[in-house]
């Protein structure tokens, strides 16, 4: 819980992909529910599967930038009025990639194996409503009070993953699974706590400004600092090549899925799981830069009491001396310390029921922490395999204080070649500027378990837990 | 990029404290320095101006239409004190107008100076020519009675300028 807790970013495959049927890659939602009945299958080396994902917290592009109206309808506008009307006190971007090498299966009897090999990345922004009233309105709004950036930051993380599912039908009514993931660093970037307050009376004769955080980095970047110990430059490691980033193995981690799926009856059955529950420790090339800067600013002082009558300075002299003190002030202290990240998260709940022979009902929820806050989505959906060929799974989502996620998965089969494809908002792609949520994905399997053709009844087995 | 060049304008305003000061009588006195038994008239005694020189520095941006110095004036003699603001040449020819504080009672504590001081775009202009900022002062004797330069040297006054300026971010 501590872990899940922590977890500072999110991503997610479609929530439409848990109930469909007959895709054997259900089983990255819930280890327990391998879509795969018997034989075994690998997907499309180089192109297992591909997930996309961008989301914010009910923001959208459109929201900040849009079509102007009247002199300016021949132009793109920047609107923060808008923009802050969509805002959330803390506020969240998210995007995330995963490229899956390989990946393969093998169902016999009541056990299920497989491993996959795994590229994923994701980068996250977050950001208080408050930072954007600052841009918006300045400081002057604020005298006579204390401002509060609120936290903000970010991070980003390469990570290679390898993984080994288990899945085992303990009884006719129980199926549990599990997966161990060894993973392996390549980049990251990480901000934790990163804030400013400004203070100033009623008056105006000051500003109080403290600045606090802290960046962790782990990446081929060697950081050039002045006597001071101001960062004057980055630069690539020397003699570091692609290879030797792909082939990192120093910053090691290592996760876990745990899953079940129980079934309450011939008809209904209830599941859960726990994704990636695991970390990283980043050791390699890492970086820290630590804020801890106050500085009392007054503005300049007319008289030099050491000196009677009073002395005057020259504006220049005290501009550039007061720069070097608010920089100096404000100087990150800098280390080599190594720092862990956590895996993003994430529990789903689901129920799924057989209306009739042909279409099964679903719900489900899904838990993301992010920021320290609670983020849950709730998705029904209908599946559907049809003559074991057309696997179709229809959905409707509630994701992030969005309500117009309409959904599809869809997976066709000829012979032992599938392929899929599942997204939780169908209209996203064709209005990027307006989307609050779009993921996507897509992968290509050779099935051998005899079906595909058309002529196997096992769909209807009410014995198998997978779900068809 | 070129589709945003009609946007429309972000202008927040930013707020800092530009300068402060506090200033004995007796430093700022005009020479030959008045006997400590000389009445200070009602119409007042100037005293010599605090010259801040600017040279080297620019205080326009193409950002900035406008600006606000709003000022806080802390008057500990027993005289009223009237406060004027204006850009001099080296040679001390002012440039453009000034902004007078109007008076400021004996004893006030922190006295906002109301309206602000207001600077344009010509205001700016006449301060990026001047070498230097003038600050002068004027002791006048309050309306409850006579006092003397004496009662009055060892006393001080402090002022306190800050601004505030709307930023037109498009155009920084």
């Amino acid at each position: 819980m501590v872990l899940l807790l922590g977890s500072q970013v999110l991503f997610a495959q479609p929530n439409s992909l848990y109930f469909m049927k007959g895709i054997p890659q259900t089983k990255d939602l819930n280890p327990a529910r391998p879509g795969i009945s018997g034989g075994f299958y690998f997907s499309m080396p180089l192109f297992s599967k591909l997930d996309l994902s961008v989301n914010t917290n009910n923001w959208a592009y459109n929201d900040l930038i849009h079509w102007g109206t009247g002199l300016r309808s021949d132009s793109l506008v920047i609107d923060l009025d808008k923009f802050r009307e969509s805002l959330d006190n803390k506020n969240f971007i998210y995007e995330s990639a995963a490229f899956t090498i390989l990946e393969g299966g093998y169902k016999k009897g009541k056990n299920f194996f497989a491993v996959s090999l795994t590229e994923r990345e994701f980068t996250s922004l977050f950001f208080s409503e408050n930072l954007v009233n600052l841009l918006q309105f300045g400081n002057y709004p604020y005298v006579g009070q204390t401002y509060y950036s609120g936290n903000g930051g970010g991070g980003a993380q390469h990570y290679r993953e390898f993984a080994f599912n288990y899945s085992r039908d303990v009884d006719k009514k129980l199926t549990v699974g599990g997966a161990a993931k060894i993973l392996f660093g390549m980049a990251a970037v990480r901000t934790n706590g990163m804030n400013f307050k400004i203070t100033s009376p009623d008056n105006g004769e000051s500003l109080d400004v403290t600045a606090t955080g802290r960046v962790n980095i782990s990446a081929p970047v060697s950081f050039n600092y002045s006597a001071f110990g101001e960062i004057t430059s980055a630069n690539s490691l020397p003699n570091y090549t692609a290879k030797d980033y792909l082939i990192n193995f120093s910053n090691p981690g290592i996760a876990v899925d745990l899953g079940f799926a129980y079934r309450i009856n011939k008809k209904t059955e209830i599941s859960a799981s726990i994704i990636d529950l695991g970390m990283i420790g980043w050791k390699s090339n890492v970086t820290r830069f630590t804020e801890q800067g106050h500085y009392l600013y007054r503005g300049i002082n007319l008289n030099d009491s050491r000196q009677n009558p009073p002395v005057i300075p020259q504006f220049t002299a005290v501009i550039d001396s007061l720069n070097d003190v608010i920089s100096r002030e404000f100087r990150p202290a800098h280390s080599e310390a190594n720092f862990a990240t956590l895996l993003p998260a994430k529990i789903y709940f689901g129920i799924d029921h057989q209306l009739n022979d042909i279409v099964n009902v679903s719900a489900l929820t899904r838990i993301r922490i992010t920021n320290n806050r609670i983020h849950t989505s709730l998705t029904g959906s209908a599946n559907t395999l049809l003559w074991e060929r057309l696997s179709l799974s229809a959905s409707y989502s509630m994701m992030e204080s969005t309500y117009d996620n309409l959904g599809l998965g869809l997976g066709i089969r000829a012979g032992i070649f599938q392929i899929y494809t599942a997204a939780d908002n169908l209209f996203s792609p064709f209005y990027p500027s307006k989307a609050r949520n779009m993921n996507l994905r897509i992968g290509i399997n050779f099935i051998f378990d005899g079906k595909g053709n058309g002529k196997s009844e096992s769909w209807l087995n009410p014995n198998c837990h997978c779900p068809y | 990029m070129n589709k945003l060049s009609k946007t429309n304008e972000i202008i927040p305003d930013f707020f800092a404290p530009f300068a402060y000061g506090t200033f004995k009588v007796s430093d700022l006195a005009p020479t030959p320095a008045p006997a400590d038994n000389f009445p200070i008239p009602v119409i007042g005694i100037n005293l010599d101006p605090v010259i801040i020189s600017k040279s080297g520095t620019s205080f326009s941006s193409a950002a900035i239409d406008s600006v606000y110095l709003i000022t806080h004036f802390t008057n500990d003699t027993p005289c009223d004190v009237e406060f004027e603001l204006s850009f001099v040449t080296a040679s001390g020819i002012q440039i453009g107008k000034s902004f007078p504080s109007g008076k400021i009672a004996a004893g006030a504590k922190d006295f906002p100076i109301l309206p602000l001081f207001g600077l344009g775009l010509p205001d700016q202009n006449n301060l990026d020519q001047a070498t230097d900022i003038k600050l002068s002062f004027k002791l006048i004797s309050p309306a409850t009675g006579n006092i003397v330069y004496g009662a009055v040297k060892s006393n001080q006054f402090s002022v306190k300028i800050s601004f505030y300026a709307p930023v037109n971010l498009q155009r920084l």
